[in-house]
């Protein structure tokens, strides 16, 4: 390939109201490469994704495709044009089709005007058919074709990530921008998907532009890798010159060099095995769920002791989330028993859980964007007519998490997913629960973050709040917990102390061997 | 295309059938029954697809039936007599009526534009509140210009709306309009109004001119409802008059509720609600008469029948939505394959991740 740029960005700009959410970012992306572009979170690089396919229009700088001005243009445009895109947090059209949703992106190059709609011509059909056709092939290569008929929000989130590249590429387009693709994927899903965006990059001649915080994937894949933080450009080059760039490791491993698996000290460990013999505050016997004819949870027994910090792990799939979901009481049960602080859930309403200790910060976060910050929390503490407590908790909540506190009047919609991810832990804590069960803290986060919410999780712990902690990244997981259970396809295979867990290549097979679809 | 002939050729057999049976079977007020639900019919059709397929919200819709009726009703009013004296006959008559019914079709499309154009920028309640203040509008500019017959309806004195629409017109154009309403929403355009209901960021990213898309759903929906706007004037079996109280809010309210009864988003639901909710109200209408007996408890019943109606319509409202929120047929169409099992049916929402 030549050295022609598919995209340039000179000196891109973006404010939103006083917010300057990037400041002047250049980046050239060469026809034919696979580029990445990182930083932690908050950095704005799904800002960037959006300058670029005119979802924002950037407020100083421009954009060229292939040489031509693209920034201003509205996004459909900018489709048309050959930019096709995923989304961080997937946006399918849920109640169509599989093959529905390729279908409406052959849109642009479909032949068919509004009068053949109408009358059903000949040309209609024709353009139908050959439209259908392509759709049929993009399935097939991305392994969705048996399940074209189905209705894409019932698929399984790995099969939705697919279907969204399935359905850029229906645009045939020269640049593909893919926004955190592996996420959620565990490393075996994520080592299939380098393979697939090489081999997309060669079948489709494009050029492919990555926002992703699995490092081993952006190593691995990219040629060339463009580092953020806050805005701005840190570093830029290929990924041994990026690796080893001071500002670089400063942003995404913090200052120090603190290793993810977390160094605890001997008597720490102990200090916190302490608190295992207490008796237990959740008890959960054979609990089953089912989604129609489908069993999520299959009979599932595990018990949390008051003080404890307990994780729920397994792959993508494996039913925590399901589990949660049914310990609060949010999915109605197939069977089982559940019991919190003595008492038996069966017949209690989902909202009364709350009054009872319980509460979830579910995955997802689900904070409310259009409501500040200090809103939120203020509504976490619904239950509370104590504006002592409340106070109090807000300074809790605070210490805990600084960063809420420097942002308390700013909406919930326009923090990083990192810090909405504090937010929704802190909002969860308001209601002073006895039991706080947290999904999935870590998904999607850079691992600066990833270090605060931990460090934020073993505080909470510390002072005696219980935990029930779903992760799928176990090794965090097993770091901050007591004692842990490993779930695969609805059941229980491993537990114990987290300790053990850790050294156990059982855990690791367990994983591997799971969850490829 | 076989086959799409032989749908055509079914349809118009049956419009020429209906004409034939109505006069030799029914009795005049279910010939009027039956007109007033097929007009229905295709308000629910037009209504759904900018609230159903297109997923914007319209609580407006009357006025563009008032625009269709007023529209149509001039202009036929106006060259009747002319086209009667240098075409006499049916044939004059059959012209006068296309050409009413292009005018109302016509009036209202740009209506809809014109409507949809400024408030494409809002969404869900605030689109609502435009299209609710745009129904009113039309009609209290109805009631105000005395030259249209103001409160007093349309046409004044002595004349009135030649009504050219028998049944056989009115289902004819219900089968047209319910026709061209289906192959747009079933089209790669119709893909492209749903792609805008599911989320719009994703359908301006794949492509779609969402701008333009929501003018084009507003539009085509607001000639359909032109369109049987336009018949309900000239119904054959109506009062040859029409008047601004027709065209109140609850008339669109009446339009969303058939959409809901039936399901959002199905044509054959919307088919469906409109045949019911015209039933239903006709029904609540015969309540009184159907009250019998001689006791104080059945006088005052009988004295207080339009309340009570207003009641047992709201109630059966209530009860649809909490035995069947999602309508009767949900977002799903109505196939006769289905039925017979030939078909694949759409399977409903399926298992999450977790």
């Amino acid at each position: 390939m030549a050295d022609r740029a598919a995209l340039e960005l000179d000196n891109i700009e973006m404010v939103f109201g006083g917010l300057r959410a990037i400041g002047g970012v250049s980046l050239s992306v060469p026809e034919g490469s696979i580029f990445g572009l990182i930083g932690p979170n908050g950095a704005g690089k799904t800002t960037v994704f959006n300058c670029v396919t005119g979802v924002y229009t950037p407020t100083g700088g421009t954009v060229k495709l292939f040489g031509e001005r693209i920034d201003g243009l509205e996004p459909y445009r900018i489709a048309g044009l050959g930019i096709g895109r995923t989304f961080q947090n997937i946006r399918l059209f849920g109640t169509l089709t599989v093959r529905e949703n390729v279908l409406v992106a052959g849109h642009l190059r479909s032949k068919a005007r509004l009068f053949d709609s109408f009358f059903r011509t000949k040309r209609y059909d024709e353009d139908e058919r050959s439209q259908i056709e392509r759709a049929e092939k993009l399935l097939d290569i991305f392994k969705l074709a048996h399940l074209k008929d189905e209705r894409s929000s019932s698929l399984s989130y790995g099969d939705q990530r697919r279907l969204e590249i399935a359905r850029a590429l229906m645009l045939t387009p020269k640049v593909l921008l893919l926004d955190e693709p592996a996420a959620g994927m565990n490393s075996t899903e994520a080592q299939v998907l380098k393979e697939q965006i090489r081999a997309l990059r060669k079948d489709f001649a494009l050029t492919v532009v990555l926002v992703e915080h699995n490092m081993q994937v952006v190593m691995n894949v990219c040629e060339h890798i463009h580092v953020m933080d806050r805005g701005e450009t840190i570093a830029s080059g290929t990924p041994d010159v990026v690796k080893n760039h001071p500002k670089v490791l400063e942003a995404y491993l913090g200052k120090g060099d603190e290793q993810a698996t977390g160094g605890q000290s001997a008597a720490d460990e102990a200090a916190r095995e302490v608190a295992q013999d207490g008796e237990p505050l959740l008890k959960v016997e054979n609990l089953q769920v089912a989604y129609g004819g489908i069993k999520a949870v299959k009979g599932i027994s595990l018990e949390v002791r008051k003080g404890e910090l307990v994780a729920l792990i397994g792959a993508n799939g494996a039913g925590k989330t399901s589990t949660l979901k049914a310990i609060a009481k949010v999915l109605p049960w197939k069977g089982g028993k559940v019991t919190f602080d003595g008492k038996d859930l069966t017949d209690v309403a989902p909202h009364t859980l709350v009054t009872m200790g319980m509460a979830l910060s579910p995955e997802g976060r689900a904070i409310f964007p259009n409501l500040t910050v200090r809103e939120n929390l203020d509504l976490g503490a619904y239950t509370v007519n104590d504006a002592a407590k409340i106070a109090q908790r807000l300074e809790r909540a605070v210490q805990l998490f600084p960063r809420l506190g420097e942002r308390m009047a700013q909406l919930g919609g326009t923090l990083s997913g990192g810090e909405q991810q504090m937010l929704a832990i802190a909002r969860a804590l308001m209601s002073g629960p006895k039991l706080v069960m947290l999904d999935e803290p870590s998904l999607g986060i850079a691992p600066v973050l990833v270090d605060q919410i931990f460090e934020g999780i073993e505080k909470i712990r510390k002072e005696g709040t219980t935990v029930l902690l779903v992760e799928q990244n176990t090794r965090r997981a097993l770091a901050a917990a007591q004692r842990a259970y490993v779930l695969v396809t609805g059941e229980i295979v491993l537990s114990g102390s987290a300790r053990e867990l850790r050294d156990d290549e059982r855990v690791k097979g367990a994983y591997l061997g799971e969850s490829v679809h | 295309m076989a086959r799409r002939i032989g749908l055509v050729v079914l349809a118009l057999a049956l419009v020429v059938g209906v004409q034939f049976a109505a006069s030799a079977l029914f009795t005049p007020y279910i010939v009027r029954v039956l007109a007033v639900c097929t007009i229905n019919v295709m308000l629910a059709v037009a209504l759904n697809l900018v609230n159903g397929t297109t997923g914007q919200f319209s609580i407006g819709h009357a006025g563009f039936m008032a625009v269709g009726a007023y529209a149509a009703s001039i202009t036929s009013v106006a060259i009747d007599a002319k086209l009667q004296a240098i075409v006499p006959g049916a044939v004059g008559s059959a012209l006068t009526l296309v050409s009413a019914l292009f005018a109302g079709v016509c009036a209202a499309g740009v209506a809809g534009v014109l409507v949809g154009v400024p408030s494409l920028r809002l969404r869900g309640d605030y689109l609502a509140i435009v299209t609710l203040g745009f129904g009113e509008i039309i009609r209290i500019s109805i009631e105000s210009t005395p030259a249209i017959g103001g409160s007093q309806g349309y046409p004044l004195g002595v004349a009135s709306i030649p009504a050219y629409a028998t049944l056989a017109w009115i289902l004819g154009g219900a089968v047209l309009a319910v026709a061209l309403t289906w192959n747009l929403t079933y089209s790669s355009h119709g893909r492209a109004l749903a792609a805008i209901r599911e989320d719009e960021i994703a359908a301006e990213a794949v492509g779609v001119d969402t701008t333009r898309y929501k003018v084009l759903a507003f539009a085509v929906s607001a000639m359909i409802t032109g369109f049987a706007g336009a018949l309900y004037a000239h119904d054959a079996t109506g009062g040859q008059h029409i008047d601004p109280g027709a065209f109140r809010l609850d008339r669109s309210i009446d339009m969303l509720v058939m959409i809901i009864f039936g399901g959002l988003g199905s044509i054959t639901g919307a088919i469906l609600g409109g045949l019911l909710v015209g039933i239903l109200l006709e029904l609540l209408k015969e309540l009184p008469s159907l009250l019998g007996g001689a006791g104080t408890a059945a006088q005052l019943l009988r004295e207080n029948a339009g309340n009570i109606r207003l009641i047992v319509y709201a109630l059966a409202l209530i009860l649809l939505m909490l035995l069947r929120p999602q309508g009767i047929l949900g977002t799903r169409e109505f196939r006769l394959s289905a039925l017979l099992g030939g078909r694949k049916k759409n399977k409903a929402e399926g298992a999450s991740h977790g």
